[in-house]
């Protein structure tokens, strides 16, 4: 035996653990494709949990950003406030996003009337009435 | 498609890779994506499926597995006289047992491994995958006559610690 041979054993012997082959790989890549594991699945599955977290938490805080900014027009947002129109402050927040879906909502009403011919309500003397606490929703709709 | 592509993409890991433990295992990730792929969408030409599983050994290694810090290269004289002193160190001869004993290839290794990851990496390209010194180097991006000392200074130390006594001339 050689010194080169030698070397060449000692390369193959200490590279088994590293190295095992073509034929010891194919081995483990069979195992694995049938198993659907992959050695480093534990990694991916916890990044991809990390990143929908973060991403959750991302999209909640902008939604909650932009709704207490008054950017979204949440349906029902008083109702889930368990407040009425005429309990709210007017310089809240939700109360802009209220008073803009409200306007939303008789302007689509007004439309409406003059569809079966009657006569349009006057939308922001409507709102006054309703902030002032004047006139509720229902006796609105009845008008 | 193993057999035509194992050497060189053992060759680039080992070449690229973090830490050496973790070769087999990148490997292994590599040819399980790709047997999954020509299971699902067909069997694929040589240089295309080399350039794929590079592709996704470069991916793994960047995402999973980290890339070694290149050390730096010693820049070593190409006199021509190294090469030769080498080639006459692996040529001496030795007794045949050298090559059995389990004991004795496990403290070459670890003594190999002292010397410096690039050294083993080295030993693993030219002597486990084959390639020849000056591809060896290419693959580690230093200089042929620096792997070259490197692997001779290596092989001489190792005999003279271990076969002071039993070495003959070829």
């Amino acid at each position: 035996m050689t010194m080169g041979e030698l070397m060449t054993k000692t390369a193959a012997f200490g590279s088994q653990n590293l190295l095992g082959g073509p034929d010891h790989l194919l081995t483990r890549v069979k195992a694995g494709a049938a198993g659907g594991q992959r050695r480093t699945a534990k990694l991916r599955r916890s990044f991809v949990v990390l990143a929908a977290a973060a991403a959750l938490l991302g999209a909640l805080a902008i939604t909650a950003f932009a709704g207490a900014m008054g950017w979204i027009p949440f349906p029902d947002l008083y109702r889930m406030l368990g407040v009425g129109w005429n309990q709210m402050e007017d310089n809240t927040p939700q109360y802009g996003v209220i008073q803009r879906q409200l306007g939303a909502m008789l302007r689509d009403w007004n439309h409406q009337r003059l569809e079966h011919g009657l006569d349009q309500g006057n939308v922001s003397r409507m709102m006054d009435a309703l902030a002032a606490g004047d006139l509720t929703l229902e006796e609105i709709y009845r008008m | 498609m193993y057999g035509l592509t194992y050497r060189y993409l053992a060759a680039y890991a080992l070449s690229r890779i973090k830490h050496l433990e973790d070769t087999d295992d990148l490997l292994q990730t590599v040819y399980t994506a790709f047997y999954k792929r020509i299971r699902s969408k067909g069997t694929l030409d040589e240089a295309s499926a080399r350039k794929l599983l590079t592709t996704s050994v470069k991916h793994e290694l960047s995402r999973y597995y980290g890339t070694r810090k290149k050390e730096r290269d010693r820049v070593t004289l190409d006199d021509g006289a190294t090469r030769d002193q080498l080639e006459h160190e692996l040529a001496r001869s030795l007794p045949d047992f050298a090559g059995e004993d389990a004991l004795l290839l496990g403290d070459l290794w670890e003594e190999i491994g002292r010397r410096g990851d690039l050294t083993q990496r080295l030993f693993l390209l030219h002597f486990r995958l084959g390639y020849t010194l000056k591809e060896s180097a290419r693959a580690l991006g230093m200089t042929e006559a620096s792997a070259t000392s490197r692997i001779y200074r290596t092989v001489a130390a190792l005999r003279r610690d271990y076969f002071a006594k039993e070495d003959t001339q070829p």
